[in-house]
């Protein structure tokens, strides 16, 4: 395996991670957002 | 005499087949209608810059060099990554988030639908490219045409014309990539799946907060990613604050048009027929193309597993619909709902997903630049 390809499989992880964990962050503050101020 | 014949006799073959390529995405753009808006500014582009001694661009003459006008916009917009920011203020001010405010689960679809960018990304670096090349090329299947010109323009400048022209071009054909990648994944009875729309109200506060908190999130968490998503969340909190107005219609309009024009003609002017014509400009179009296929993949597979552990069941077409290509992929997901059953309609939910995609495919774009070095 090159070491270029190992670096990329390390980022391809990290990245999938914390693309899901960012995403869940908003998720979870839209809910609250919808929480604190209910639809007009 | 000669004078006026030395540009007809400097004409090179890999110039012709510039002006070809340059006149083919014309073609694109004026008879099949592909992204008009920047296939066409990119064509001609082409076609400028690969006229022997283009003033267009700049050209040494007596050992001085003389400025060209699309050099220059290449310098003061792209290399400062001006004008896909502007853009990304545009489109920030055009997005509606509030399907995706009304169903936020569908958030993780358009982080689903970014497996492509990774998969790509890998697979680039097999192809011989460099891990910052192969991260540029990987963006092409956000299918976000702005945030790969932002990326490209950090990390690979060389191959900032194939990268545009590819990101461009498949965008357009979103309705000719989908469907097969989706039908090849799904049997008739997932396709056919309905899913139950109630629409709740959102406040005029949480419209208002969500970009200001999404800025903030994703600056901390990733600062490179800062002026992708906060160009476009001022964008759209210029249009949710109901107070502007007039800059709102503003930058959906004259400066969405104004950056498009000036955008596309300047990437043209980057594909000159020594750096495009080359072996990597194909291998380029054709990762990109898969890049396309796997984030399509990624986002059918990830709700197919999801209803696994899920009790009301979602139709596995809307996790396609994650991409970024808006709302060019929703439309595309509700017309295969209607083809296999007439009576489900998926608009809304695939739209939701959509405009996910277009925050996940940022929040990508923020995490590669932060994650490379």
């Amino acid at each position: 395996m090159n070491d270029v390809f190992l670096q990329a499989l390390k980022v391809s992880g990290y990245g999938l991670i914390g693309i899901f964990a960012v995403i869940a962050i908003f998720y979870f503050v839209i809910k609250l957002l919808l929480k604190i101020f209910p639809g007009d | 005499m000669d004078q006026l014949l030395l540009g007809l006799t400097s004409i090179t073959l890999k110039q012709v087949v510039m002006y070809i390529i340059g006149g083919a995405l014309i073609y694109l753009a004026i008879v099949k209608e592909y992204e008009p808006t920047l296939l066409l500014p990119i064509g001609f582009g082409a076609i400028l810059v690969n006229i022997p001694f283009s003033s267009a661009i700049d050209q040494v003459s007596g050992g001085a060099v003389q400025p060209g006008a699309l050099s220059l916009l290449f310098n003061a917009g792209i290399i400062t990554e001006l004008f896909p920011l502007l853009i990304f203020l545009a489109v920030g001010a055009m997005i509606d988030f509030t399907p995706l405010l009304q169903n936020p689960v569908m958030l993780f679809f358009g982080a689903a639908a970014q497996f492509g960018i990774f998969f790509t990304m890998c697979l680039a670096t097999l192809c011989g490219f460099s891990l910052k090349e192969a991260a540029s090329i990987g963006i092409i299947g956000a299918a976000d045409g702005p945030t790969s010109i932002y990326v490209a323009t950090r990390f690979a400048k060389n191959l900032l014309g194939p990268i545009s022209v590819a990101a461009y071009s498949y965008m357009s054909l979103v309705p000719i990539i989908q469907p097969p990648v989706i039908k090849a994944l799904t049997t008739h009875e997932e396709r056919c799946i309905k899913m139950e729309y109630r629409p709740e109200g959102v406040s005029k506060t949480t419209k208002v907060l969500f970009p200001i908190i999404v800025t903030f999130i994703a600056g901390i968490v990733a600062p490179s990613s800062v002026s992708l998503i906060g160009f476009l969340m001022f964008g759209n909190l210029i249009r949710e604050c109901g107070v502007l107005n007039g800059l709102s219609k503003t930058a959906q309009n004259e400066l969405a048009n104004l950056v498009t024009i000036l955008l596309g003609i300047t990437i043209g002017s980057t594909m000159t027929a020594d750096k495009f014509l080359q072996p990597r400009t194909l291998m380029i179009l054709g990762i990109g193309l898969l890049a396309f296929v796997f984030d399509t993949a990624g986002g059918v597979i990830f709700v197919k597993i999801l209803n696994l552990f899920l009790k009301k069941k979602i139709n596995p077409m809307i996790g396609a619909a994650g991409i970024s290509a808006f709302p060019m992929s929703a439309r595309v997901i509700h017309k295969m709902g209607q083809k296999e059953d007439p009576s489900n309609f998926l608009l809304m939910h695939a739209v939701g997903a959509n405009v996910a995609g277009q925050i996940g495919s940022v929040i990508a774009g923020g995490l590669i630049l932060a994650l490379i070095k």
